[in-house]
């Protein structure tokens, strides 16, 4: 092992970046750190070019048919003992399974407790609690038939009475737990809007849930709607942290916040048993730190991978690399009440100066897609329209027609990662050639989130730089673009208002039949592409290494799923 | 004496009292709301309101300040909004590992610091010198992340003798009290040697040696002694400065300690909590001065306070 080869580069994550910014820790940090933070308020053109010439120092991410960038050439490796440790940048924060937030403790959250139907890797619906379930032809009436003979770890019932309180307390507002929104959405203070009527039990094992109007991605709620003990849903003084009851592959161990989250394997499990016997969540922030436990054995897997580290992983040998597609879309809103980008031809002429595939590489070596639509291609839904390909001489005409042939001056604001302060910074340096001189305003996260909150008529949002992850279309869509989801309510930050795509969303979510649903999806994606209410960018993928000795690794809507899984021990 | 630490740690309270206020003041006003972060991302702004009046997020700040405080002395720390744990116990399982932590890195670094600087300044201007100030110079310079990924690189990836991070034994807490300790080792390497070299210029050493004392009693009983009196002070100062430091390093090596916390802590405007460590954060560097300011009275005798 050259030692060039594995030299850890000193990147910061924001975390320790923020930390520094928020604790004045100037005294103890020296200059490397302070190099690091000019990265979060300068805006210069030295570290845009920077951006640019890393890429050709970093070794581009292919992978093959079947998601593999690395194989690993070392296959006879050995697992320590048969558990499975997994090493995520980020915190476990809630082991609640109806108050969780963070996707981490979702995924963690999924081995534990039973859904009635999850979403596998190609986002389909697959039984798990339920063995099949019915749709009515009205699409108002889904009826569930449970499997018999599933209980909780407390030995009480998975039965259709056991959904229906999980049902009733999950909707409770004296709860107000955050998956409330599977079944209710509040809209503001007053307004509510009712996904189901209600949720009654047909016989002991038939469970049915009544919609008020169809609602196309009922599915989706139904693969986050995880079931817990009636005992224990109904407890206000369970702690979840401590103990779990749910009914899947897994128990609850010990949970220590900002360190990890152990799972033992439920003997008495209902189905087919995992192969493991343990799995370790662990939190390691830093990505160095995250590789050089990969290469030790101290992770079996790391997500997500940095995206610089490949020459490591290829020289390590016994370390695989997937890559997959995700469910997440980056983008630039471009708020279409400030003028001159209320023009849309001002807007597509922005489309038409930046180079997506020259994105993809500085940004994600490679690792990403170039945007095709609104939505990303792995959402079903979703459909591919003309790219903008680029075009200066036509941007810059565009720019002209409208009436800003010099150009014009506007601000991006955006996380101050440096990951993202890259992205604005790309951003900026592409828009120069077309004369438009972008100010890159890199904020801490949850001032943009009050930024992003304020109403239409007194924002001060431009640009923003930012990016959404749900894999469902009509949630995609109608959070981001649809007309009632302009802030403070949602997230239409690009304060885009089209009737015809309004109208095609509610016809999307009103069809009964998936198709009839991607056809109105599709015509909304048809609508709002030549808008060009955004900056398209890509969707980048989500990177998984993991050591030779662990098969049979998946990647699910949920997270990352070993249930199926195995060490060679 | 008594009497004056008496003094001293009563007059703590005011001061802890005035952090409290300033400290709940900032992290109300800066920008970022507690509430749109608990809701979680992509949540509408019914929700958002939901959660800001069940945290009692609603309500004006100076009754919020109030309920705050008279929490603190009935012991009642708050409660972390993320998850609803009570924010003393977040710190149970962390205090420790800081403490334990930062006291590692100081014993090391102090140690070897004054060996470094006492061995540069007896051989001032010769091999053993340059090497020290060398050492010193590299601790300085280098960032404690950089370092920290480093020797994680040859010891734990190449060498396989000690773990990336979490602190499953004792082996766990080496390459983090090395990383966080190399800048303070340096600092008082460079302290230690200036100081000596003044103090072995000064009358009394060359009356010591004059009446014919063994040279290590010279350098030990006279010039270092009055030395030692920089060397707590600046001492005293980098525990201050290893807090912040502790963030970084407790990032590199997955440690969940304090300071991690207060970064997450901030991330998400979980306020009690971030409140709750400030407050302790003023507190240490409270006590630890105390203990300098002791220190000096034992050391040196002039020293008298009223």
């Amino acid at each position: 092992m050259k030692r060039s080869e594995n030299n850890v580069q000193p990147g910061m994550t924001r975390r320790g970046f923020l930390g520094l910014a928020a604790t004045g820790a100037v005294a103890a940090v020296s200059a490397g750190l302070v190099g690091c933070s000019g990265n979060g308020g300068d805006t210069s053109a030295d570290s845009s070019s920077d951006a640019a010439e890393s890429t050709s120092s970093v070794e581009m991410i292919e992978a093959d048919s079947d998601g593999f960038v690395v194989r690993a050439t070392k296959t006879d490796g050995k697992a320590p003992k048969n558990e499975c440790i997994i090493a995520f940048e980020g915190d476990f924060q809630e082991m609640h399974p109806m108050n969780w937030s963070d996707s981490n403790s979702g995924n963690v959250v999924y081995y534990i407790y039973d859904c009635l139907y999850d979403l596998d890797e190609n986002y389909e619906p697959v039984p798990r609690a339920a063995e099949s379930y019915e749709v009515s032809d009205d699409a108002c009436t889904y009826t569930f038939h449970l499997r018999e003979g599933i209980t909780f770890t407390d030995g009480a019932k998975l039965d259709a009475q056991a959904v229906v309180t999980n049902y009733e307390c999950a909707i409770d507002p004296a709860n107000n737990w955050r998956r409330r929104r599977m079944f209710i959405e509040s809209i503001d203070e007053n307004t509510e809007e009712t996904r189901v009527d209600s949720c009654t039990a047909v016989d002991e094992y038939t469970v049915q849930f009544h919609l008020p109007t169809p609602y196309a991605p009922f599915m989706n709620s139904i693969s986050q709607f995880y079931l817990i003990s009636p005992n224990a849903v109904t407890d206000s003084s369970f702690d979840y942290s401590k103990q779990s009851v749910g009914s899947g592959p897994y128990v609850l161990e010990e949970y220590a916040q900002g360190d990890h989250v152990s799972l033992v394997r439920n003997e008495d499990y209902w189905g087919e048993k995992p192969s493991i016997e343990r799995i370790n969540f662990r939190v390691v922030p830093e990505a160095g730190s995250r590789i050089a436990a990969l290469q030790t054995g101290e992770a079996t897997a790391i997500y997500p991978m940095p995206t610089d580290q490949v020459a490591t992983v290829r020289a390590a040998g016994d370390i695989n690399m997937i890559s997959i597609p995700s469910t997440t879309m980056r983008y630039v809103t471009l708020n279409t009440d400030y003028e001159p980008l209320s023009d849309v031809r001002v807007r597509q002429a922005l489309n038409y100066a930046l180079d997506q595939d020259e994105y993809v590489k500085v940004m994600y070596s490679g690792a990403a897609t170039p945007a095709t639509s609104v939505l990303p291609a792995a959402v079903s839904g979703y459909k591919a329209q003309t790219p903008f390909d680029v075009d200066l001489d036509k941007a810059k005409s565009l720019l002209e027609e409208a009436g800003y042939g010099d150009g014009f001056e506007v601000t991006i604001i955006g996380d101050n990662s440096t990951q993202e302060t890259k992205g604005m910074t790309f951003v900026m340096q592409q828009l120069e050639k077309i004369g438009v001189t972008v100010n890159v305003q890199p904020n801490e996260p949850a001032t943009n989130a009050d930024l992003a909150a304020a109403p239409e008529d007194e924002t001060t949002l431009q640009m923003w730089y930012v990016n959404w992850a749900q894999n469902d279309a009509d949630g995609f869509m109608r959070s981001l673009l649809s007309t009632p989801m302009v802030p403070p309510t949602g997230y239409n930050t690009a304060f885009w208002k089209n009737e015809e795509f309004d109208a095609e969303l509610e016809a999307g979510n009103a069809a009964p039949t998936e198709e009839e649903q991607n056809e109105h999806y599709g015509k909304c994606q048809d609508i709002v592409w030549p808008e060009c209410p955004w900056l398209y960018l890509a969707s980048d993928n989500i990177l998984l290494s993991y050591k030779a000795y662990l098969n049979d690794v998946k990647y699910v809507p949920a997270g990352i799923d070993v249930t199926h899984a195995t060490l060679n021990v | 004496m008594g009497k004056y630490i008496l003094k001293r740690v009563l007059s703590m309270i005011p001061l802890l009292f005035v952090v409290s206020i300033l400290v709940f003041l900032f992290i109300h006003l800066i920008p970022g709301d507690a509430a749109r972060q608990v809701a979680g991302a992509t949540a509408t702004a019914g929700e958002v309101e939901a959660v800001r009046k069940q945290l009692g997020l609603d309500q004006p700040l100076i009754p919020q300040y109030i309920q705050w405080i008279t929490g603190i002395f009935h012991g009642d720390l708050g409660i972390s909004y993320t998850n609803n744990t009570t924010v003393a116990e977040l710190f149970a399982p962390r205090l420790p590992i800081t403490i334990y932590l930062t006291i590692c890195s100081i014993t090391w670094s102090v140690l070897i610091g004054i060996v470094i600087g006492v061995v540069a300044a007896i051989n001032r201007g010769r091999t053993l010198d340059m090497l020290g100030m060398l050492i010193a110079i590299a601790g300085i310079s280098l960032p404690n992340f950089w370092l920290g990924l480093q020797l994680m690189q040859i010891f734990s990836v190449n060498l396989g003798l000690l773990p990336t991070g979490g602190l499953e034994d004792w082996r766990g807490y080496i390459l983090p009290s090395l990383a966080m300790g190399a800048g303070i080792m340096a600092i008082l390497a460079r302290v230690t040697r200036s100081s000596m070299i003044e103090n072995l210029g000064k009358d009394y050493v060359r009356t010591a040696r004059a009446k014919g004392l063994p040279e290590s009693r010279v350098i030990m009983a006279h010039a270092f002694k009055n030395s030692s009196i920089d060397i707590i002070t600046v001492t005293a100062l980098q525990i201050g400065a290893l807090i912040a430091g502790s963030v970084v390093v407790e990032t590199v090596f997955s440690i969940p300690g304090l300071g991690r916390l207060l970064v997450d802590s901030i991330g998400f405007r979980d306020y009690e909590v971030i409140q709750a460590l400030i407050l302790f954060f003023s507190f240490e560097y409270m006590v630890i001065n105390l203990i300098a300011d002791v220190l000096y009275a034992l050391i040196n005798p002039r020293v008298r306070y009223e």
